[in-house]
């Protein structure tokens, strides 16, 4: 930068821009917000990271399974299942994505600066939360209904089943696969509306999907089942699952059927974003 | 126009802001004075909604800030702490600032130019100098082109053409009829921008009012006397209602007696007068005097060595 080109100017007095009528509204925060996700790198990493898991591992799992295919492996074999296996890695990512869109602006004091222009709090996060969840929606899609079409594709080479859009539970499972690591991106985002740290937030994220549940296996075996059902990753399972046999689930029994599991899940994402929302208006910025 | 009224704010212990009222006026540029710590960030925290005052209120134009319909065509500030994301370019940041309130994307680029950052518009922020940051969120302040500014610490980190700019960009927004609040810790830098001053010190109001009127009932006026035989002298000072206070170096300070009657005293008494010289306390030693007693982190308070005439200009204090 050059300091000799400063200018002296400053405009005409004030009323140059004269505001509409009204009040601002949300789709200018909308607007905002997209342009916050759009213009930072680490968006674009994470969704790199995103696809690379979704696709990799969905594309070296179909590809192991046609390799080695023998017809033992015959009753409980889910094809569907198997091209959507990168949906386990997935869902850390999206939580961590989910974590920085929240954090970021508390770490580097963005926030004052959104908040200075749109004061009316909640308005800020119902758009962060439209804008992240439906990129996040959309993206997942997509790569759902991709990796499946690939693994079926490379699971086709061999003599392993392969599944269609058409069989019982498989347009399920493709479309629940994007629904539930949008879900659990949205619960990181009220995450981090309570805990505004970026390794706080990530550590409880990571906590409620992985950590909580392994928890629950010191449990009486009387009603550990019942406990593990409410856990996202008993409600993953059971999602990306379209072949529902007596082994399901493991040492787990009793699971949510996947429509009532994601709607438990949806239920935390609210849940916790109308605990930061809470908080969000309470506290100092 | 900002009214603030009894406005009070505590973080655990700490009484930040303590039942603080003051009022901004338009069309002059209002300065913002007190020690480091003494509550000038939170209060303008406060004024922007940021921080929620414990007790009192802060109004622009009678409004709350949250009730502003919209808010950043209203009010602009330049806070203290840096609002950015280092990885956004300067330009975006602006851009999602000017899109929450519906402003046209070409003034972006006007605030832009105003503040010199154009060709490094598209740099990531995190890149940005001191001053850049500063000259961004100058730019960020100004975007919607509000009738209301506020500037906490602007000129820190600014080489003197910065600082001269924005003394002259302030001047100018309060002679188009703006209100203009702007902190500082230096009084000598509030003494060639600002038209009123609101001083606190320790969350405390301890002066509201114009900034001539604020050096004349603050400044003491006072003389230094040598003497071979200043402790002969002493009392007859004193009998006349002077105050002494005595040098290292065996000169006195005397605060109460105009330099001539010092002079006609040592005359009287036929005591030969080396020096005799008087002094005006600048206007950073108003300061002090003012806030003295409530500097938050002083490191001691001992005695500042007088200077005479007012301080150097912009940095230099404490
Ligand atoms: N977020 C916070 N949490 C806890 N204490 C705070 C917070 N913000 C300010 N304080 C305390 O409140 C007091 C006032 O701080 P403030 O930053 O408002 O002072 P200031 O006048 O702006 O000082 P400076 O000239 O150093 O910028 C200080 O004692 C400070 O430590
Ligand atoms: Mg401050």
């Amino acid at each position: 930068m050059t300091t000799a080109t400063l200018p002296t100017d400053v405009p005409a007095g004030p009323g140059v821009l004269r505001a509409p009528d009204g009040h601002y509204g949300m789709v200018g925060v909308l607007k905002a917000e997209w342009t916050k996700l759009r213009s930072v790198r680490s968006t674009a990493w994470t969704l790199v990271a995103f696809v690379v898991a979704i696709l990799g591992l969905g594309i070296a799992i179909s590809a192991g399974q046609a390799s080695h295919w023998n017809a033992g492996n015959g009753p409980g074999f889910d094809p569907t299942n198997v091209s959507l296996a990168g949906f386990f890695l997935g869902q850390l990512i999206v939580g961590i994505l989910g974590a920085l869109v929240v954090t970021a602006e508390y770490g580097t004091g963005t926030i004052r600066a959104t908040l200075s222009a749109s004061p009316l709090r909640l308005r800020f996060l119902l758009a962060k939360t439209a804008v992240f969840g439906t990129l996040l929606l959309v993206a997942s899609e997509i790569l759902s209904f991709a990796v499946f079409f690939i693994g079926q594709a490379i699971l086709g080479t061999s003599a392993a089943p392969t599944a269609t859009l058409g069989q019982p539970n498989v347009l399920r499972a493709v479309i629940g696969a994007g629904l539930y690591v949008t879900v659990l991106g949205l619960l990181a985002v009220g995450f981090g509306f309570i805990i505004r740290h970026t390794a706080g937030t990530i550590a409880a994220f990571v906590g409620v999907v992985l950590v909580l549940p392994l928890f629950t296996l010191p449990l009486p075996e009387a009603w550990r089942h019942d406990v593990f059902r409410y856990f996202p990753a008993s409600i993953g399972n059971q999602v990306l699952m379209t072949v529902h046999g007596p082994e399901d689930g493991g040492a787990f029994l009793h699971p949510f059927s996947p429509w009532v599991g994601l709607a438990v899940l949806t239920g935390y994402a609210v849940a916790a974003l109308v605990v930061g929302g809470w908080l969000l208006n309470r506290r100092d910025a | 126009m900002i009214e603030a009224v009894g406005l009070t704010k505590r973080y655990g212990v700490t009484l930040a802001v303590d039942q603080l009222s003051f009022t901004v006026p338009p069309g002059q540029v209002t300065g913002f004075l007190g020690p480091n710590g003494s509550g000038k960030s939170t209060t303008m925290r406060m004024i922007m909604g940021l921080d929620g005052p414990d007790a009192g209120g802060v109004t622009i134009h009678g409004r709350r800030y949250r009730d502003l319909p919209w808010p950043i065509r209203e009010v602009g500030a330049l806070l203290e702490a840096k609002a950015i994301h280092p990885g956004r370019s300067a330009y975006n940041h602006l851009l999602f600032l000017a899109q929450t309130n519906s402003i046209a994307t070409s003034r972006v680029d006007e605030v832009l130019d105003l503040v010199g950052l154009t060709s490094v518009a598209r740099r990531r922020a995190g890149k940005f100098s001191l001053g850049m940051g500063q000259r961004l969120g100058i730019a960020a302040a100004m975007l919607g082109d509000p009738g209301v500014l506020l500037f906490d610490e602007p000129v820190n980190g600014l080489d003197p053409e910065g600082i001269l700019w924005v003394r002259t960009l302030l001047k100018r927004l309060a002679g188009e009829g703006r209100t203009v609040l702007v902190s500082s810790h230096l009084m000598s830098e509030m003494a060639l921008t600002a038209d009123r001053l609101v001083v606190i010190g320790r969350g405390r109001l301890i002066a509201e009012q114009p900034v001539d009127e604020f050096i004349s009932a603050n400044s003491t006026h006072s003389v230094l006397v040598r003497s071979p035989r200043t402790g002969e002298l002493g009392p007859a000072f004193e009998s006349a209602g002077g105050q002494l206070s005595r040098q290292d170096d065996g000169s006195l300070v005397v605060t109460g007696l105009s330099a001539p009657l010092i002079g006609d005293l040592a005359a009287e008494a036929g005591i030969a007068v080396h020096e005799l010289t008087p002094q005006t306390a600048s206007l950073e030693e108003a300061f002090m005097e003012l806030t003295h007693d409530s500097v938050e982190f002083g490191a001691h308070h001992g005695e500042v060595p007088a200077v005479a005439g007012a301080g150097p200009n912009g940095e230099g204090a404490r």
